[in-house]
């Protein structure tokens, strides 16, 4: 800061007298609104009298000068004097009335202007308020357009990317729906050459479920519905085991949970 | 604002849509359908027991019973050099090493020379599959008992394995022929056991002997011999080969068949002129009349509670097998065609629980074995297609196995296979001709 001052005094003075410009006017203040038509009071019409009006009132009797007259005369001259003093006094007296007059009446068109400037302030501040709140009005109306346009915007935009989602998930499914199929008929080819069936199985159904760990073995088999025959099931509980571990999709699949449980159903009713 | 909403709305039920199909609900469990399994054997490994206090056992027990387990074709016996570990107890067996040799269950014994001729024989059965000790037993015997120790134990592992009872510790009876010195047929009843040992001739004619029929108690059989063309029919005592000539009517003294109770037996006569069914009290020699036809009947077979006959007439004009309802003192009731597949059925056997009929379908070159359902009234043929001279069916009493006889090379050969036709297996038997085969029911009172 200091070296800015000692090596351009210059620039730095230069500075500070711009800045101390720009505060005075700053200062001042400017009042650049003019007055907006058509919502002026009317305009009252003043009767002004200036100094000079009232300075050539009051010399006018010097135009009227005594000349010098004998002491004859001096009586009648103080006469005249004194009726010219009391004449002068008259107007003397006149001018100041009028003088008092023309004040009064400056007093009272001073008085006027101010109470009209006053008016006319009130007004402009009144304008004034009136056009904040309007600004202030259309500012807010505005950034209300601009958030709603936004949100608009912002919904358009996940409602896009849930749709895409959902496309992909339903590309999924199908891709997933595929594997799932391909490996139940694997279980299903798997556990068949494994089921040596009893000879005398008409007619018997054996429905076993079966927990399996991401391996494909599997670790528990329940006879959920029996076929009445323990050799039947027996040889149902068999195929499970020996068919263990079963063919499960890789892991990457992500299928395992659709193994995890498994019904098997055995035999026919018919 | 409102169109917002709306797009939302029905964005949601595109989503929950898509979603339904993606997500499978949970509760919902994947249900897998095997309706048809393989047909095939149980694989089933034999330890050849562990003998002690001898050098060698007169017969081997595991070669009977593997023997035994193969002939109803359920069962596959690993062979001897697959053996992973001779184990001579359950508790020794290792599961997975048989598990991963791909077999269900495991046989072990031991096998004890207490004392001279006299053997200890202990076994365990193990389902090395689900590992578990399923049954196990000690038998004692003499050395000539030691094959029968091993049909009783091949019993107990079929009845375990498969829930039904088995039928190896029975009887197998029938007639051989063989030519003598001067080409002329001899002609002789044996008795074996179901694998075929222990053969013993009951009987030895040089006349043609037919239709052995076992008594219920599994002591006697019943027979014909046709002695100078003329039949005669015998009853021996398979033990005491005591023999009796119950009847030799004039004309036919034919196709014996003991009743369920053993007191009766049915027969074909013609001494009234025509081949007729009749009863014959087995003490009194009494004889009743059931059929009396033009026709010929003959080949009767008694419902499993005695309650009715089967045979076979030709009153239709080919033969058929006929059922017809039995009193004390006659027929009750006009006989009944039963078959109606072919235009020959005849010598009807009656499975053991009497809900099956097997006979000789299709008669002549053609014959073949069909079995007749009565409660389904389904016919199958459990012969092969090359099947010919198909003849003389007959139930092992546990009603799992048909024995008959058929030809190959001009000879006699006996065949058993399970009921349903799926699994054959020929007798292999001492003598080269083999015919009219008949099983024994179960033993009784020992």
């Amino acid at each position: 800061m200091f070296t800015v001052f000692k090596n351009h005094p210059r620039y730095v003075i230069a500075a500070v007298v711009v800045h101390l410009v720009v505060g005075i006017l700053f200062a001042v203040s400017f009042h650049w609104t003019s007055t907006p038509a058509g919502s002026l009071p009317p305009v009252i019409q003043i009767h002004t009298v200036t100094d000079k009006q009232i300075q050539e009132i009051v010399r006018s009797p010097k135009a009227v000068e005594t000349p010098k007259t004998d002491p004859k005369d001096e009586a009648a001259a103080r006469r005249q004097r004194a009726e010219e003093q009391k004449k002068l006094q008259e107007a003397e007296r006149r001018k100041e009335a009028d003088r008092k007059k023309v004040a009064l009446e400056q007093e009272r068109v001073k008085k006027q202007q101010k109470q009209l400037e006053d008016k006319r302030q009130e007004e402009l501040k009144r304008t004034q308020q009136f056009k904040d709140k309007i600004a202030a009005e259309q500012k807010r109306f505005d950034e209300d357009q601009k958030r709603q346009e936004q949100l608009q915007l912002q919904q358009q935009q996940e409602r896009q990317r849930q749709q895409a989602e959902a496309i992909a998930r339903q590309a999924e499914s199908k891709r997933q729906a595929t594997i799932i199929d391909k490996y139940e008929a694997l279980m299903h080819q798997k556990v068949k050459q494994n089921w040596i069936q009893p000879p005398s199985s008409r007619k018997k159904v054996c429905i076993v479920k079966i927990n399996m760990i991401p391996t494909g073995d599997v670790i528990d088999i329940t006879i959920i519905s029996s076929s009445g025959d323990p050799v039947f099931d027996r040889s149902v509980v068999h195929a499970i085991k020996k068919s263990s571990p079963l063919p499960v999709p890789p892991p990457e699949a992500g299928l395992f949970n659709v193994f995890r449980e498994l019904n098997f159903e055995f035999g026919t009713e018919s | 604002m409102n169109k917002l909403l709306r797009q939302s709305t029905k964005f949601t039920a595109l989503l929950i849509s898509v979603l339904l199909l993606v997500w499978r609900p949970a509760a919902a469990t994947l249900t897998i359908h095997i309706t048809e399994g393989v047909e095939g054997a149980l694989p089933i490994a034999l330890v050849p027991f562990a003998v002690t206090g001898t050098e060698k056992l007169p017969v081997s027990l595991t070669e009977v019973i593997g023997a035994d387990l193969v002939t109803t074709g359920r069962f596959a016996p690993l062979p001897e050099n697959d053996l992973i570990e001779r184990p001579d107890e359950s508790t020794k067996v290792e599961y997975s090493l048989w598990r991963n040799k791909r077999v269900d269950y495991v046989v072990v014994g031991k096998i004890q020379l207490l004392s001279p001729d006299n053997y200890s024989a202990q076994f365990e059965l193990v389902d090395v599959i689900k590992g578990t000790r399923m049954i196990g037993q000690t038998f004692q015997a003499k050395a000539s008992g030691l094959r029968r120790v091993a049909h009783l134990i091949s019993d107990q592992i079929y009845e375990a394995i498969t829930g039904q009872r088995g039928a190896f510790d029975t009887y197998l009876a029938y007639v051989t022929i063989t030519k003598d010195r001067r080409g002329k047929s001899i002609y002789r009843l044996a008795v074996a056991d179901v694998d075929g040992a222990n053969e013993q001739m009951i009987y030895e004619s040089t006349w043609p002997i037919f239709s052995p029929a076992w008594s219920p108690d599994a002591t006697r059989l019943a027979f014909v011999v046709l002695r100078a063309g003329s039949p005669e029919l015998y009853i021996q005592n398979v033990y005491s080969k005591y023999a009796q000539k119950v009847a030799a009517f004039q004309g036919l003294n034919n196709a014996p068949a003991w009743s369920p109770d053993g007191r009766r037996m049915a027969l074909t006569l013609s001494k009234d002129g025509n081949a007729e069914i009749y009863i014959m009290a087995v003490d009194s020699k009494k004889l009743i009349r059931i059929t009396n036809s033009y026709a010929v009947e003959t080949e009767a077979a008694w419902a499993a509670d005695g309650s009715a006959l089967f045979f076979t007439s030709d009153r239709g004009g080919k033969p058929q097998i006929y059922r017809v309802k039995i009193t004390d003192h006659g027929s009750s009731g006009p006989a009944q065609r039963l078959t109606f597949d072919g235009d020959y059925n005849a010598r009807a056997a009656v499975s053991p629980d009497g809900k099956h009929i097997a006979m000789v379908n299709g008669g002549g070159e053609k014959s073949r074995i069909g079995v007749l359902d009565m409660d389904t009234e389904q016919f199958t043929i459990v012969t092969d297609m090359d099947t010919k001279l198909a003849e003389s069916p007959s139930f092992a009493p546990n009603g799992g196995m048909i024995i008959y006889e058929t030809r190959a090379d001009d000879k006699g050969v006996l065949v058993v296979t399970s009921a349903d036709g799926r699994v054959k297996h020929r007798l292999s038997l001492q003598s080269g001709d083999v015919r009219q085969p008949a099983w024994s029911p179960y033993k009784r009172g020992e």
